[in-house]
């Protein structure tokens, strides 16, 4: 196997192992810090679970690959943390991924007129302050969110958000499609209630 | 339901539209994502640019997606940084070595 060949040096000291991740890992913290503020939709839980996913990658840093994603890895730990940990507390309902796979392929039944947005009215959602999309953010799904916050945020790519997140890809499609379609729903009506668009979707033809 | 709601618009009538439709829609997430073939992004460019209305979908994700990115850049407080910085010097004397 050449698996012992990727892994943290043997003969690496404990000073050595600390300077490794202070200046590796450490580089994500702010990084981890946005994501954990949406996964756990307050500060102090967000700086608790950024604090202990630093602590248990710290622990584990010598399992990490070096030359493998370690932003990847540190988002994987921040998921499993924050599912085990703040999600139990939180109340959020689980479901199978069975269930939502189905739900998935019922909701797959697209039409153009969803959303009740107009093709103009796609560059009023970009007037929407920042505040209005956390918020519409908090409103959906925990599984939905993480996903969504993984693909458009981070920019990952299915693979490494079905390695994050401990799902089959087919289960990532589903909560990405899923829940940018309710964030869709729920900008929209941000997006009238601020006046950007129209009251109504239907063709006035004045 | 008003016909201005339904999902039909003009030439839907024809079965070989709607199939195109229904996929440029399926598979709009994954072309957003940049999750399909090259071949198949061009299929579903060259559809997008021939019917409007999946065009006006594919805007309004395109926008969506900018603007969770916009919206979700946020740093950490100085005081976290700080902690974790110290915990990792507490830590490292439980490490052997």
């Amino acid at each position: 196997m050449t698996e012992d060949t990727h892994r943290a040096p043997e003969a690496e000291d404990s000073a050595a192992r600390v300077a490794r991740f202070e200046a590796e890992a450490l580089v994500y913290l702010d990084q981890l810090y946005a994501a954990a503020l949406r996964m756990t939709r307050n500060p102090a839980d967000a700086e608790d679970l950024v604090q202990e996913t630093f602590t248990k990658a710290f622990a584990a840093f010598h399992q990490y690959r070096p030359g493998t994603n370690l932003k990847a890895w540190l988002y994987r730990i921040l998921t499993n943390t924050f599912i085990n940990t703040y999600r139990k507390k939180q109340r959020e309902p689980l479901r199978s991924a069975a269930e939502e796979i189905e739900d998935w392929q019922i909701a797959r039944a697209a039409s153009h007129t969803s959303s009740g947005l107009r093709s103009a009215e796609a560059e009023a959602l970009d007037h929407l302050p920042d505040s209005d999309v956390k918020d519409a953010l908090q409103q959906i799904p925990a599984d939905f969110r993480i996903a969504v916050y993984l693909a458009d945020v981070e920019g990952f790519a299915y693979k490494e958000i079905a390695e994050i997140m401990g799902t089959p890809i087919g289960t990532v499609m589903s909560r990405l499609h899923r829940g940018r379609h309710q964030l869709r729903d729920l900008l929209s009506d941000y997006a009238r209630g601020r006046g950007l668009v129209g009251a109504g979707e239907k063709e006035v033809g004045s | 339901m008003s016909a201005e709601e339904s999902s039909l618009h003009p030439g839907s009538g024809q079965p070989l539209d709607v199939v195109e439709c229904r996929e440029a829609l399926e598979r709009l997430s994954e072309f957003l994502d940049s999750e399909v073939t090259d071949t198949d992004g061009d299929r579903i460019r060259e559809h997008l640019a021939d019917c409007e209305p999946c065009l006006s979908e594919y805007d309004i994700e395109d926008h969506i997606k900018k603007l969770v990115k916009r919206s979700c850049s946020e740093s950490a407080p100085r005081e976290l940084h700080a902690r974790i910085r110290t915990q990792l010097t507490v830590l490292r004397g439980d490490l052997p070595g």
